[in-house]
């Protein structure tokens, strides 16, 4: 394994030009690290909204869990709101309750995606305003 | 800049002093760049992954305890910066069967090389750099151009010191069938 010192190479990468960076690079990088919130780079604001979405999913999950606790017969009697937003508030319990029956189905998946969503989306959005 | 001088500042900027980077961007800033440039092979794209990559270490710097030369900790920063940006891109790459790089003549290919003038040999050099996929290339660049160790190799790429060991010995012997097949299109 000796061979891989291979003085021929050495010298040939030796007269390889370096390439350099531009003059005011050490200016452009000060200025992220003073002005960090104007200066986020395209790779981690992806990673913000991809975290931000990531939360969403999480809030989605919190609601239609919620909801589903919610009996419907009651929802009449303690409202006060308008026929339109009672009924509104009707369909989504059902819809909810669907939804929650297939998580109930599905509960290793759904207990799977709910964790995931909450973890990652902490984790991404913390690592993006440390980094940033 | 000696060692204890950079260590001084690197204190300093963890007490919350910003000037001193400044010095410390300079002094590596051609160096992590051409890490960078060889893995992405765009100078715009290279120098913006250069510039997250300081922001990344100014920040994570108290991560840095001192148990490597921050060289390489900062090298091993541009290196995943670059590896993970490239890994959205689909690359092509030529991939060589390893019997045919195993059969054939290093020292005629030197030998060959060494008649063409400077520019030529650059340029056959830097061709065949290209062909290689991205690992490959910082590999060699790190090992043969910036004449980095090989333990601190495989520290900034979290390869083993046998592997890189191994890596090194394959990437040679790609490297020099890849410049025969420059000379023989160039016809020299």
């Amino acid at each position: 394994m000796d061979n891989i010192n291979d003085s021929f190479l050495k010298k040939l990468f030796n007269e390889m030009p370096n390439e350099n960076t531009s003059d005011n690079f050490s200016y452009l990088v000060l200025n992220k690290i003073n002005a960090p919130s104007s200066c986020i780079s395209t790779a981690l604001r992806k990673q913000l909204i991809f975290g931000y979405i990531l939360l969403a999913i999480f809030v989605c999950f919190l609601i239609v869990y919620l909801l589903a606790l919610l009996p419907i017969d009651n929802v009449f009697k303690i409202s006060t709101l308008s026929t339109i937003v009672n009924y509104s508030v009707v369909y989504l319990i059902k819809f909810s309750n669907i939804l929650h029956q297939f998580f109930l189905f599905y509960y290793k998946v759904s207990i799977v995606l709910l964790f995931q969503s909450i973890i990652l989306s902490f984790y991404i959005i913390r690592k993006s305003f440390k980094t940033a | 800049m000696k060692h204890q001088d950079e260590l001084y500042l690197l204190q300093q900027i963890k007490a919350g002093n910003n000037q001193p980077f400044t010095i410390i961007v300079n002094k590596y800033k051609d160096l992590v760049y051409n890490i960078i440039i060889k893995i992405v092979n765009n100078k715009y794209e290279a120098e913006e992954i250069a510039q997250d990559t300081f922001v990344k270490a100014y920040y994570s710097l108290n991560k840095f305890n001192g148990d490597s030369k921050f060289s390489t900790w900062l090298y091993r920063i541009a290196y995943n910066s670059a590896i993970s940006a490239n890994r959205k891109k689909k690359l092509i790459v030529s991939e060589i069967d390893d019997n045919i790089i195993k059969n054939f003549s290093i020292d005629e290919v030197q030998e060959n090389i060494s008649k063409a003038n400077k520019e030529l040999q650059l340029d056959i050099l830097n061709n065949s750099i290209n062909k290689l996929n991205p690992d490959e290339k910082t590999i060699v660049t790190l090992f043969y151009h910036q004449q980095e160790s090989i333990e601190d190799i495989a520290h900034i790429t979290a390869l083993s010191v046998s592997n890189v060991k191994v890596k090194l010995h394959r990437i040679r012997k790609k490297l020099y069938y890849l410049m025969n097949n420059e000379i023989n299109n160039k016809n020299i």
